[in-house]
């Protein structure tokens, strides 16, 4: 009905601005400052005319436009409404927070307290201008045929006085309707430029925990050096750490931290040997304990046991033989730049056993058992830069002390170099975490502020070159004058 | 709101009419001024072109509504049904 009506009044008008040029052609006064409006009036009223006509074609034109590019009013609806709806739960949530901390005395936290001002500053722009694209898109959907009859009507008063009113109208109205549901596939296309890998869903899912973990020999000291590898169910590496010269795994700088699945397995190796680890397989979230006192970065805290040695002590690893009977722990006894390792043991059968292993700065001087010397022999094992000795003896089945004799200065290795696989940078693909965590924050400030303001500032630059072509700029004269 | 367009329809027949009655007389003043025994050229100029403007007037004039079923037409033959969009 309202549309009938400005559309009749529009053709009435573009007919009153013909015959309006027909009459100034017609006035006996020869000065061409009046002449000059009766061909451009006349050219006008011919064109307002056929706007007026082709109204149903230019809602079809539109319509058809805005199907081909695929453009969807129920996505930029679910769209911009979450946008909103989580920017609302940010700021609420801000601003309980900052209640919270203000109000309540004897906590002072005014750092923190400036930084969630910062945020909620920022956020609250954030949805000022989600706010305005929700009620732009309200205007444009509902009154769009409204507003393109509008615009005829003002494109057809004579003497041109709104035509760039109506121009822009009809511009703004045909940018906008097809382009602000184009919206959520403009932020999609910024935003996310690669799809997230299989491993980053995984740490998504569990999480990630920073222990530290104390390894340890059957006697209880700690052993540095220690490379822990960390598998899941299926045998995949996920993490490799060193223990550091104080016998602890710190695992808990923000690049390493321990994957937080639900059964993981442990497996140790040292001096380039492979040993079990107690236990072999955990549960992270229920076999670490909460650190009473946070240092060094450390949220929770372990302990494994490597079952394979016996003792550790200044280099020298004392093996833990499985086809041995150790009654009670060895003792290691230093004195004038020698050493005596003593065992209590019983054995059950004859045979060549493992014993101890050495760095290269010790050498076996003798071994005996009970005071009676027995045969002994050294292989040299490379790992990394060091050479390590394991020391076997050649003992009968018997029982008592073995005494092993070395001499030389125990001397801790050399760790062995970039053989750590850091659990979180590895799935941030070797990019710190603090990066990866700013672009994350640009990211989400992006979506939220940059890319929706960006994007009406492109449709409105749109519409600007549109409504100069369609009414700004004055067309060639087409009759001489 | 239809009393406006009534409004505009009749000023349009008036100023119809009324560009009738200027086409006359801005012929009789052009040829009047042409015809005049005067030994100006410009002045005579100023006369043909009088009478080139009122016979524009008068063509335009009469042919308004003709001009105006023209572009109902041409609008109605641009106007045939779109094929179906592709879809994406």
């Amino acid at each position: 009905m309202f549309i009938d009506t400005v559309l009749n009044a529009a053709f009435a008008l573009s007919v009153l601005t013909y015959y309006l040029g027909v009459l100034i052609y017609a006035i006996p006064i020869p000065w061409y400052g009046i002449k000059r409006w009766a061909p451009l009036l006349i050219f006008d009223g011919l064109l307002a005319a056929s706007l007026t006509l082709f109204f149903n074609n230019i809602i079809i034109i539109i319509n058809y436009v805005y199907e081909i590019l695929g453009a969807d009013w129920e996505t930029f609806d679910l769209t911009t409404g979450s946008l909103w709806a989580l920017l609302l739960v940010f700021i609420i949530f801000i601003e309980v927070s900052l209640t919270l901390m203000t109000k309540i005395p004897y906590i002072k936290m005014y750092t923190f307290t400036s930084l969630l001002f910062t945020i909620k500053g920022f956020l609250s722009y954030a949805l000022l201008i989600i706010t305005l694209i929700i009620t732009l898109s309200i205007i444009v959907r509902y009154t769009a045929t409204k507003m393109i009859a509008l615009s005829i009507l003002f494109y057809s008063i004579p003497f041109r006085i709104t035509r760039v009113a109506g121009a822009s109208l009809l511009a703004f109205t045909i940018v906008f309707y097809i382009g602000l549901p184009l919206m959520p596939n403009f932020m999609m296309f910024m935003a996310i430029p690669t799809t997230i890998p299989d491993k980053l869903k995984l740490f998504i899912e569990y999480g990630v925990m920073f222990p530290r973990i104390e390894v340890r020999s059957i006697a209880g000291d700690r052993i540095p050096f220690v490379i822990l590898s960390i598998y899941d169910d299926q045998g995949n590496l996920l993490a490799r750490y060193l223990s550091e010269s104080d016998g602890y795994i710190y695992a808990s700088y923000p690049d390493k931290g321990f994957p937080a699945f639900p059964k993981v397995r442990l497996q140790a190796e040292y001096y380039g040997l492979n040993f079990v680890v107690s236990p072999s397989s955990i549960k992270p979230i229920e076999y670490f304990k909460e650190s009473e006192r946070v240092i060094h970065n450390t949220f929770q805290e372990a302990s494994i046991t490597l079952p394979g040695i016996l003792k550790y002590y200044k280099g020298i690893i004392v093996l833990s033989n499985p086809k041995i009977t150790y009654n009670g722990i060895p003792i290691i006894m230093e004195y004038n730049n020698k050493i005596n390792v003593l065992l209590n043991v019983s054995l059950n059968y004859n045979g060549v056993y493992e014993i101890l292993l050495l760095p290269n700065s010790l050498d076996v001087l003798d071994v005996k058992i009970n005071n009676t010397t027995v045969k002994y022999f050294v292989e040299k094992i490379n790992w990394y830069s060091n050479t390590i000795r394991m020391v076997y003896a050649e003992l009968n089945e018997s029982r008592g002390l073995l005494r092993i004799e070395l001499v030389g200065s125990p001397n801790q290795v050399k760790p062995p170099e970039s053989i750590e696989v850091p659990y979180v940078k590895t799935l941030t693909e070797g990019r710190d975490i603090d990066e990866v965590l700013r672009q994350a924050a640009f990211i989400f400030m992006a979506l939220m502020l940059i890319f929706p303001t960006s994007y009406i500032i492109l449709l409105t630059m749109i519409t600007y070159g549109l409504a100069y072509v369609l009414g700004a700029r004055v067309p060639r004269i087409i009759f001489r004058v | 709101m239809s009393d406006i367009i009534d409004l505009i329809r009749n000023i349009t027949f008036q100023i119809a009419t009324i560009a009738w009655v200027l086409f006359f007389l801005s012929w009789v003043i052009g040829w009047a001024i042409k015809g005049s025994p005067i030994p100006f050229m410009r002045v005579k100029r100023v006369g043909q072109d009088l009478v080139e403007d009122a016979v524009l007037a008068a063509f335009w004039l009469a042919m308004g509504s003709t001009i105006f079923s023209i572009v109902a037409y041409i609008v109605s033959l641009i106007a045939m049904p779109l094929p179906e969009p592709p879809m994406p």
